[in-house]
């Protein structure tokens, strides 16, 4: 098979591999904050929203300095 | 005397369009020139160029989404593009066995490169533009086009070299070492020539692009020009429908029109209205005018990032065809703060300095 086919099913497989690990993990993160929820744990489900409130800032943050210094 | 193929996408025809001044240089110099392409691509340099020989060399699936959401569609498109390309390898492969070529010209068809025979490929999107929250695959991109300009010689990017007077900004920034040191700024390279003719009308809409938002541009536009003070000419580029063609005292509906009389209107207008597709973009800059409004395709992402980027250097207005309000888009599209584009070298001289600089090496 040609290089640029394979490189090209590769990324293809990448992607989309990428898409199932990141719904996967909201899926999961889903799951534990309900199940602290119910649980009455509420300074767990604090502790998870934290931390994504962060993450998607850094992650923000991170496309803002690339598009900032014109690396995208 | 050399044999060149050139291939030109037939996504729209701004490919095989930009491609014609090419073409005639090759063919001034004595070159034999096979084109191979297909659709409405193939039928425009048929026209152009009858005594060239043709090949119908079929390229890939549009991807262009109904809605404004064009990325989703486009990356469910990405297996379906592989399979085309794949075929068009292997088709390149037959094409290649049955004559002898110098030199391949690939007009933003990614399979078409040979190992042995000199290719070059022609884009000005180095860089491809994403909504800011795709970053990861906007990095992924810049990568991937560097491993794929890496199979041709050079690459030639129809724009001025990064900077001040680049017309297409980032997207024709080389983002990898790979691409950079292959890219070669050729200027803008269009069929349309200015003329030296009395610019009277006041307003060349030009309604083009993929349906169905080529239809939706149309009702917006038919509806909104009557409420413009002077005369106007809208091209629907449509050539199905001449049952909409219409003429009154101030505006003019033509289904469709060849490229030598869409040439005559551009130079007759005072003020054109239409997408931001780089090949408008370069006829405008070709023609120097001073007065546009673009309104870019919603979802295409190039479109909208060169929109938002001549707002930004303050060239040309745009507005979003769910906004739009044409008189008083039309105002602020004529403010003093919009300059127009800076003064670029022409495509006559710049396909005379492509040639002398890329394209002779390989042939001569």
């Amino acid at each position: 098979m040609d290089d640029l086919v394979l490189i090209g099913a590769a990324g293809i497989t990448g992607l989309f591999l990428a898409a199932v690990v990141l719904l996967y993990g909201a899926y999961s993160i889903a799951g534990l904050m309900y199940a602290a929820f119910v649980s009455g744990e509420y300074s767990v489900v604090l502790f998870i929203v934290g931390a994504i409130l962060i993450a998607g800032s850094l992650y923000m943050a991170t496309g803002v300095w690339l598009q900032k210094t014109d690396l995208i | 005397m050399a044999h060149v193929l050139v291939s030109p996408l037939n996504w729209g025809l701004g490919h095989a369009t930009r491609d014609i001044p090419i073409i005639k240089k090759l063919l001034d110099q004595h070159h034999d020139v096979t084109i191979a392409a297909c659709g409405n691509a193939l039928a425009v340099l048929e026209r152009e160029f009858p005594e060239c020989r043709f090949i119908t060399f079929p390229d890939y699936p549009v991807p262009y989404s109904e809605s404004r959401f064009f990325l989703p569609k486009f990356v469910a498109f990405f297996p379906l593009m592989l399979r085309a390309i794949s075929g068009e390898r292997k088709n390149l492969d037959a094409i290649l066995a049955k004559n002898q070529y110098d030199l391949i010209i690939s007009d933003n068809r990614l399979g078409v490169y040979s190992s042995t025979i000199p290719s070059v490929f022609i884009t000005h999107q180095l860089h491809y533009h994403l909504p800011m929250i795709f970053w990861p695959v906007e990095l992924l991109a810049v990568a991937m086009n560097g491993y794929l300009h890496g199979k041709y010689l050079q690459v030639i990017v129809p724009d001025n070299p990064p900077g001040p007077t680049a017309l297409a900004g980032k997207l024709s920034r080389p983002g990898t070492d790979e691409t950079r040191k292959r890219a070669y700024f050729s200027g803008i390279l269009t069929s349309t020539h200015r003329q030296a003719i009395t610019q009277d009308l006041d307003y060349l809409v030009m309604i083009s692009g993929p349906e169905p938002q080529r239809t939706r541009l149309e009702e917006i536009l038919v509806d909104q020009i009557h409420e413009l003070e002077g005369t106007s000419v809208i091209l629907l580029g449509s050539p199905m429908n001449h049952d909409k063609q219409k003429q009154s005292k101030k505006c003019q509906v033509m289904a469709y029109a060849s490229t030598q009389e869409k040439e005559y209107l551009m130079n007759r207008a005072k003020c054109i209205i239409c997408r931001s597709g780089y090949t408008s973009i370069m006829e405008i800059a070709e023609l120097g005018k001073q007065h546009a409004l673009f309104i870019p395709t919603p979802g295409q992402t190039e479109q909208e990032y060169l929109s938002g980027y001549y707002e930004k250097r303050r060239w040309f207005h745009s507005q979003s065809q769910y906004r739009l309000n044409l008189p008083e888009d039309i105002g602020l599209s004529r403010h003093p703060r919009y300059t127009g584009f800076p003064v670029v070298q022409k495509t006559r001289e710049n396909v005379d300095r492509l040639y002398d600089q890329v394209l002779a090496q390989y042939l001569e």
